[in-house]
């Protein structure tokens, strides 16, 4: 078993084991505050799967998390349809949508550049955010609130520790699956486009439809997680589809590290874990260390924070070469 | 040997993980508060944007809500408890402070929230404390109407309250066409909807209305369409930063007809200029309105804060902020406890003879106040005329609880 | 029927005739050197062939079939292999994962998909970087190898997708005497199994290595026969003396 998937493991056992103890303090705020952790963790897991892992630099995927997040508001509040599974299936076909049509634009033609993909992608984002803002059939400007708690068998799912573990167990599959393909030989495949997509295609890899595939794929991820993120907090509104989120992911990838996997999320779990008190110890000046902190780790570590490690095992393993 | 290696990566990992949930929860946790003990401090939410577009009325709010705090600590507290603000930043965004209120009613425990800027904080937040939180939320701004879910209790203005007499006036002026413009959401798109109706019920017609995009700075589209149209009396709620630019425009082209609208006040027009001399509108308060209480009360805040002048204006809510709080506590004295269910019921009826702009008080039934209203006029220099004292105006009924 | 046949190409970037008519052909086993000076059209004849720029007019059939307008998948596809000039090497990855990934990119995507193990592909793994010394940095990342072993292991991956032409593109650039004799021979065993097609501006290297060698100048081809036919071509003396 590659190290990754062991990571992955151990991060999986880990949490139900820990998990208690936040239940223990009673502390609805911090049950939520986790929770979502995790559905923003599917987020960054499926901008890490585009640009950490394919190279595809995707800047608007609030998109598509707002996109799921309002088809499964919508139907939960207007067609009473509550059941957890039908709406998760619902943003998982909006997903695939979405992601197809935006994918086939993008990736059917010729090679296009790293930064083309990335301004598309959050014009993309930036109009979504528009239209929702004006469009009275999903509330304009307010979003779609009062969306009520989502059912499994019948049964309403309200209680905070159950979103928590909803939320975790989403998180939790998509994070071995995504660990599964990189560790398979289509793995290999997106990391090549990654790192040479012209290369790739010399070795008769079909660059394109591995593009394409991993776009909808992600789509899917940001679609499902905007879904949970509406049925957990019981709204739903245009910021959940435009450019601060989607800004927000990019910098929790860009501290992390992408393609370190890991280093995206533990920057989304530190960042969102001390965000609200650091806001309310520093309220004029957090945004801003926040934006210095991204600055300083682009300039001195590129690759993010979790290039800290890598460098000294590139040392070790050199040594071992010479 | 590579197994051993393999073993202390996994301890590793395993280290970071749990280091990493460690750090979490305990940057989060903070002590949770139980039942309120005799004489301890009761906590009141104050929700507010301190960052991003609203941060200018978040500061308003946030000195108002501790003067109002401030004041009523000074006379005694609530049934022998002290108050004190717990501040959280909504940030602009409705996921920010749905975060902000979470830690508000889950965390922090508040007996009450008073806040919000914007409606979509409103819709946002209202379940989190009100719904699902349980706890009495107060929401203290002029609206586009319509907010009648439990535990929930609007202290603004509704629509009718300002458009009514403001199209009463304009047709007794001998308006006869007039045109509409707004900017493109729910708040003017509701309150034109409500001139639309006074004004043909009235005998009027109108001969125009046009919505722009929320972020519009280029006005000169609308500008021409207003002229060229030439109404009797514009009605106008197209909202900063498009504000300015919009009137500098229609009166600088030659407009000769009335602007009215429902956001004009000392906060407002001196972002305006000279052009907003002669502007009409209806508020719940004015700096010049001849009410001895109001007068010393806001005396005594902008003696607090000599720095921000214009701080307590209507348009930044800040009446409502005031009057919000002592309702609340009129409520929680008149149910004896800071329960919610208790204070909820005792919410309806509750009244202030004296407040910043006027006697206030809730109308049975309704969830909305009954508001002392001005009718004024802009002058050049930024400042209002107040040309009637129109008394208290009965708000629209809550129809159905809608959520 | 020739194995790669290039039939008449020209190339046009604007006014610039890069190629004007130019013909040349493989077979299988045989090794071809094209060489010529810097400028003469060499690199761009073999962008044309690989399909990274698509000829202006002209054929290019690999076994008959035509692929003068097809992109670079469909050509790798159908057999060509390409080792570029700078060594274009996945240096994140490990020398085996090179190897696999040269291996796996005939199958189809939904198939990689499917399969979690690559445990079919060690032993061909095994059998190329043994081929191209390469065994003892199996797991080591492809950017600590040496310049001379990475231009190896390109020509492994190449080798590695079981090509019938391999197009080599200035495979000794930068190399030390001992590593490019280790190259000649590699190239050697490795036409044992296909058509190799050299790139060179080194007449020395690749005279005593091909079966045949064409020779271009501004584009055009002024000289083709055997090395020794070549190195007695007074044309081509001319040009590589006034050159050099």
């Amino acid at each position: 078993m590659k190290r990754r998937m062991r990571i992955g493991i151990a991060v999986v056992c880990a949490v139900p084991i820990l998990s208690p103890l936040l239940f223990l303090s009673g502390n609805d705020y911090l049950i939520q505050a986790a929770t979502r952790i995790f559905i923003y963790g599917i987020l960054v897991l499926s901008v890490e799967m585009c640009w950490g892992q394919t190279g595809i630099f995707t800047f608007g995927q609030a998109a598509f998390f707002g996109f799921g997040g309002y088809f499964a508001g919508y139907m939960a509040k207007n067609e009473n349809i509550t059941d957890l599974g039908v709406l998760l299936l619902i943003a998982l076909v909006a997903g695939v949508i979405a992601g197809t049509l935006i994918a086939l634009f993008l990736f059917s033609g010729k090679r296009v550049g790293e930064l083309y993909v990335a301004l598309v992608t959050l014009a993309i984002s930036y109009v979504c955010e528009k239209l929702a803002n004006s469009w009275t059939f999903v509330g304009s400007g307010n979003g779609i609130p009062g969306i009520p708690f989502p059912t499994i068998f019948g049964k309403e799912i309200s209680s905070s520790i159950a979103l928590f573990f909803i939320a975790f167990g989403l998180f939790a599959v998509s994070m071995i699956i995504c660990i599964l393909i990189i560790d398979s030989q289509f793995g290999l495949a997106i990391n090549a486009v990654r790192d040479d997509e012209e290369r790739a295609e010399f070795f008769g890899y079909n660059r394109s439809l591995i593009q394409i595939i991993i776009f909808i794929f992600s789509a899917v991820l940001a679609s499902i997680a905007g879904a949970l993120f509406s049925l957990s907090e019981g709204f739903i509104s245009p910021s959940s589809l435009g450019l601060t989120l989607s800004t927000s992911t990019v910098l929790w990838v860009v501290l992390g590290g992408k393609g370190t996997f890991y280093g995206p999320m533990i920057a989304l779990a530190i960042l969102e874990s001390v965000d609200v008190e650091m806001q309310r110890a520093l309220p004029s000046l957090w945004r801003i260390l926040v934006g210095l902190m991204l600055l300083l780790t682009m300039i001195f570590l590129p690759k993010g924070l979790m290039s800290l490690g890598e460098k000294s095992r590139n040392k070790r393993e050199q040594k071992k070469t010479t | 040997m590579n197994k051993t290696i393999r073993r202390k990566n996994l301890l590793k990992v395993s280290g970071i993980a749990v280091g990493v949930l460690a750090l979490s929860s305990t940057l989060l946790v903070a002590p949770s508060q139980a039942a309120p003990a005799t004489g301890s401090p009761i906590k009141v939410g104050v929700l507010t944007d301190m960052t991003g577009a609203f941060a200018i009325v978040g500061k308003s709010n946030k000195a108002v809500a501790q003067f109002t705090i401030d004041e009523i600590n000074k006379s005694g507290g609530v049934l022998g408890h002290k108050l004190v603000m717990d501040l959280a930043d909504g940030g602009s965004a409705p996921d920010v402070a749905t975060q902000a209120a979470s830690r508000l009613v889950n965390q922090d425990h508040v007996s009450m929230v008073v806040g919000g800027v914007a409606s979509f904080t409103r819709v946002a937040v209202r379940g989190v404390i009100a719904t699902r939180g349980k706890t009495l939320y107060v929401w203290p701004a002029s609206y586009e109407g319509n907010e009648c879910t439990n535990n929930v209790w609007n202290t603004g203005s509704a629509p009718n309250q300002q458009v009514d007499p403001t199209v009463k006036y304009l047709l007794a002026q001998g308006k006869k066409t007039f045109f509409l413009a707004g900017s493109d959401y729910l708040y003017p798109r509701n309150i034109l909807a409500r001139v639309r109706q006074d004004v043909l019920a009235g005998g009027g017609s109108i001969v125009g209305e046009e919505y722009v995009p929320l972020d519009m700075t280029d006005a000169s589209n609308l500008t021409s369409k207003v002229v060229a149209a030439n109404a009797d009396a514009l009605f106008e709620v197209v909202v900063l930063p498009g504000t300015a630019p919009f009137i500098k425009g229609v009166v600088d082209a030659g407009y000769k007809g009335t602007i009215a609208g429902t956001l004009f006040d000392e906060g407002i027009n001196p972002l305006i200029g000279t052009e907003a001399q002669g502007l009409i509108g209806v508020q719940d308060y004015y700096g010049p309105i001849k009410d001895a209480f109001s007068q010393s009360e806001v005396a005594k805040f902008n003696a607090q804060h000599p720095e921000a002048k214009g701080l307590f204006t209507s348009t930044f809510n800040a009446p409502a902020w005031y009057r919000s709080i002592y309702l609340w506590k009129a409520a929680v004295e008149k149910a004896g406890s800071f329960d919610t269910a208790k204070v909820n019921k005792a919410m309806d009826s509750v009244s202030l003879s004296k407040s910043i702009g006027g006697p206030v008080g809730f109308a049975p039934g309704t969830k909305h106040l009954k508001l002392s209203m001005y009718l004024g006029q802009s002058n050049g220099d930024g400042s209002e005329t107040v040309l009637k004292s129109l008394g208290q105006i009965s708000p629209y009924q809550c129809s159905a609880a809608t959520n | 029927m020739k194995l790669l046949q290039v039939v008449g190409i020209s190339k046009n970037f604007g006014s610039l005739a890069a190629l004007k008519d130019v013909s040349i052909h493989v077979e299988s086993n045989e090794i071809v050197g094209l060489i010529g000076p810097n400028g003469s059209g060499k690199s761009t004849l073999l962008h044309t062939i690989c399909g990274r720029t698509i000829a202006t007019s002209g054929s290019v059939l690999l076994s008959g079939k035509e692929l003068v307008t097809s992109n670079p998948m469909v050509r790798a596809k159908s057999g060509m292999a390409i080792k570029f000039q700078l060594a274009r090497i996945y240096v994140e990855k490990t020398v085996s994962e090179n190897i696999m990934l040269s291996l796996q990119s005939k199958d189809g995507i939904w198939s990689l998909i499917r399969s979690a193990s690559s445990k079919k592909f060690i032993p061909k793994i095994e059998e190329l970087i043994s081929e191209f010394q390469l065994s003892d940095y199996a797991n080591t990342k492809a950017k600590f190898l040496s310049h001379g072993q990475q231009q190896w292991l390109e020509i492994a991956m190449a080798m590695a997708s079981n090509p019938s032409i391999l197009l080599l593109d200035e495979p000794t650039a930068g190399m030390s005497p001992k590593e490019r004799a280790d190259t000649a021979k590699l190239i050697k065993r490795a036409s044992e199994k296909c058509g190799v097609l050299i790139v060179e501006h080194d007449l020395d290297f690749i005279k005593d290595l091909c079966d045949r060698i064409t020779v271009l100048h501004y584009g055009s081809v002024i000289s083709s026969g055997t090395p020794k036919e070549i190195e007695n071509d007074p044309k081509v003396k001319e040009v590589y003396l006034t050159r050099v």
